[in-house]
């Protein structure tokens, strides 16, 4: 048992940023996907059936977009315990993440185009495990991000390798 | 630091006749998927058979200029030095690339030796450094005095003791003999030889005219698709076997105070030099065909992740074939501090609901695998749902083998009955640990503890969430294993005890059972 859930949300602004994010990736493959579907059934089958699973995928797309940014942000919660960093994240497939203070290689913060716009940072912790980070945490408001980054950074510790 | 440290070295002249070879076999396996497309498409691309000559002439040519121009270009250019307690290596003529390796992150010095070498009397130095790539392919032709004086300034400088020569000075914990090295390319799993044979047989069958073509799909009945894969099944395990002669032939394990050695090899002579300090995991694999052999595979890695030639590789030892009686005490000497025997030791099982989870799995595997027989066998393809009942037996043994265990000092997983496989990591090499839960394992209140290493991850069987989020408690460093009782198990004894009652213990390893190791590229 978990002595206690990481307690810590992310910042809510998070939510727009996911949905911003998720607008431009229907516009620029959902939509364009979902179209050649229809068309191809269209020609291939017939007009309702084209119609039925193209306008089904984009109807999706939209769903999708209102609805899971809320409830990732929802799933999301991290806490900087005394001698790791734990992290819970995702709405079907969840994630705990345990990672010691002390074999942190290094933080790094991020932030796109969209991010910046919204005063937003993502945070990247990297250990000696592997090329990926071993926890991230998207949407911190700038300040939060870079005192975390900073506070993350200062223990250092054997890597173990 | 003298004169001669700050001096740049060359590599010796030979290397323009040792390195043609693999120098064409690096560009060849770098170019592939253009060379398949020319002898795929070859016949699309261009009408005429004479067009078709002389395009196949000029990639042949392109070919040779390019290998040739790269082999004296990296004997020209390559310069390298022990400088300022650092190896520096600088190659490349438009591309210049410099290089220097910080001593505390080697992982491991070898040596290796092709047949062009043998002839030369020359020797290929690699180092292995963690996060980054290895030199492979660097210093690639020093004659074997140079490459000893290096591998002792290496040495040296990473504070080790002076480097033995080959032979057998150390501690001899493995030797293979030719029997040995057959039986286990025999054992080894060749699906991917298979899809090569296929591919070059559906090439030629292309390839013929469309008379032969017609008489061709006329043969291809059942009983003909059956010998034909029968027989790829058949030539891909000789071809197995052989190339397991090749690479291991002669295969020692040696342990030279604290590293590991491994020589192998019959036309390159392999020697990799392992620091005990810098195992990060042992896994011994144990399939079905080599546990009923008596032997398993132990696998030693270290943190030296990086790219060579374009593919990711570990650093790894290879242990190919160990008696199974011999396998804990060979994983005890690579990683003492893990400290437990997992084949004696009484493992924790899996949970009850991960049976049926495994079983849906197999089940839809199945169903998906039958279809494709169908599309390509028509109702002959309904024969794999033979299968169906067939997996029900395997997912219990696989089930019923699955096993875990945190001690003070290690985590052990144990997964699989067909290809068996035990991890073995040291606690004070976790980086960090996580839990994972797919929908339908939360719908079970199943979780799986995932501890990552550096180089790896290691996933212990699915159990409830509530103790996987108590196994993620213990190993987060305030359960480190100082404050632990050694010999004691830290979980929670009445979760264990709980779940002991609840499953019964999972067997001892001497009953058989068994997995596949995923083949091991080691660069020649």
């Amino acid at each position: 048992m978990l002595s206690a859930e990481p307690d810590q949300k992310i910042d809510a602004r998070v939510v727009t940023l996911w949905r911003l994010q998720r607008v431009i990736r229907l516009a620029l493959v959902g939509l364009p996907f979902a179209a050649m579907v229809g068309f191809g059934l269209t020609a291939l089958v017939n007009l309702t059936l084209g119609v039925v699973v193209g306008g089904g995928l984009i109807l999706h797309g939209v769903v999708m977009l209102i609805l899971w940014p809320a409830l990732e942000y929802r799933a999301f919660r991290y806490a900087v315990r005394e001698h790791d960093l734990l992290v819970r994240s995702g709405v079907l497939f969840r994630r705990w993440s345990s990672i010691p203070l002390g074999r942190i290689q290094h933080v790094d913060t991020r932030q796109g185009p969209l991010e910046r716009a919204l005063g937003l940072s993502r945070l990247q912790v990297y250990t000696a495990a592997g090329m990926s980070a071993d926890g991230s945490i998207p949407g911190l408001a700038e300040e939060d991000a870079e005192r975390l980054r900073d506070e993350l950074s200062r223990r250092g510790g054997d890597d173990g390798v | 630091m003298t004169a001669s440290e700050a001096a740049w070295r060359r590599l010796h002249p030979a290397s323009l006749a040792v390195n043609l070879v693999p120098q064409a076999w690096r560009t060849l396996r770098a170019s592939w998927p253009l060379l398949l497309a020319l002898v795929i498409g070859g016949d699309g691309l261009s009408g005429d058979p004479l067009g078709l000559q002389l395009f196949d002439l000029f990639v042949v040519v392109f070919f040779l200029v390019l290998t040739l121009s790269r082999t004296a270009v990296h004997w020209a250019t390559l310069r390298y030095r022990v400088y300022d307690g650092r190896l520096e290596i600088r190659s490349g003529l438009l591309n210049r690339r410099a290089r220097a390796l910080d001593p505390s992150r080697i992982q491991n010095v070898s040596l290796e030796q092709n047949l062009f070498h043998r002839l030369s009397g020359l020797v290929e130095l690699r180092v292995e450094t963690a996060g980054d790539a290895s030199t492979e392919g660097l210093l690639s032709a020093l004659s074997v005095a140079e490459a000893r004086v290096l591998q002792r300034e290496l040495q040296e400088m990473v504070g080790r003791a002076e480097p033995t020569p080959s032979g057998d000075q150390g501690d001899l914990l493995v030797e293979m003999s030719a029997a040995e090295t057959l039986a286990y390319g025999l054992s080894r799993r060749s699906i991917g030889a298979v899809a090569v044979l296929t591919a070059v047989g559906m090439e030629l069958m292309a390839r013929l005219g469309p008379q032969h073509q017609r008489e061709l799909a006329w043969a291809l009945n059942p009983r003909v698709i059956g010998g034909a894969v029968l027989g790829a099944f058949a030539v891909s395990w000789a071809f197995s076997a052989l190339r397991a002669a090749w690479r291991h032939h002669g295969f020692r394990l040696q342990q030279l105070g604290d590293r590991l050695v491994t020589e192998e090899g019959l036309t390159t002579r392999r020697r990799v030099e392992i620091p005990l300090g810098k195992v990060q995991l042992v896994r011994a694999d144990e399939p079905f065909l080599r546990r009923r052999m008596g032997y398993g595979t132990l696998l030693i890695e270290t943190a030296a992740l990086g790219f060579a030639d374009g593919a990711a590789r570990q650093a790894e030892g290879v242990v190919p074939m160990v008696g199974r009686d011999e396998l804990p005490g060979i994983a005890r000497r690579a990683a003492p501090a893990i400290a437990v025997d997992p084949w004696t030791a009484e493992l924790l099982p899996a949970h009850p609901r991960a049976l049926y989870r495994l079983l849906v799995a197999r089940f839809i595997r199945g169903l998906i695998l039958t279809a494709v027989c169908v599309v390509l066998a028509g109702k002959w393809g309904l024969a794999a749902l033979a299968m169906l009942p067939i997996s029900v037996p395997i997912a219990w043994l696989d089930w019923r083998k699955q096993g875990w265990l945190i001690t003070p000092q290690a985590v052990i997983s144990r997964r699989g009955y067909l290809t068996r496989r035990t991890w073995m990591v040291a606690r004070d090499k976790l980086q960090s640990v996580h839990v994972v839960q797919s929908p339908m394992m939360r719908w079970h209140g199943l979780g799986r503890v995932v501890v990552r290493v550096a180089g790896s991850d290691v996933h212990l069987p699915d159990i409830g969430v509530a103790e996987a989020h108590g196994v993620l408690e213990e190993l987060s460093p305030e359960g480190s294993p100082g404050q632990a009782v050694p010999g004691q198990a830290v979980l929670d004894q009445a979760v264990l005890d709980q779940a002991v009652l609840d499953q019964g213990v999972t067997e001892s390893p001497q009953s058989p059972g068994v997995p596949e190791p995923t083949p091991v590229e080691h660069h020649t």
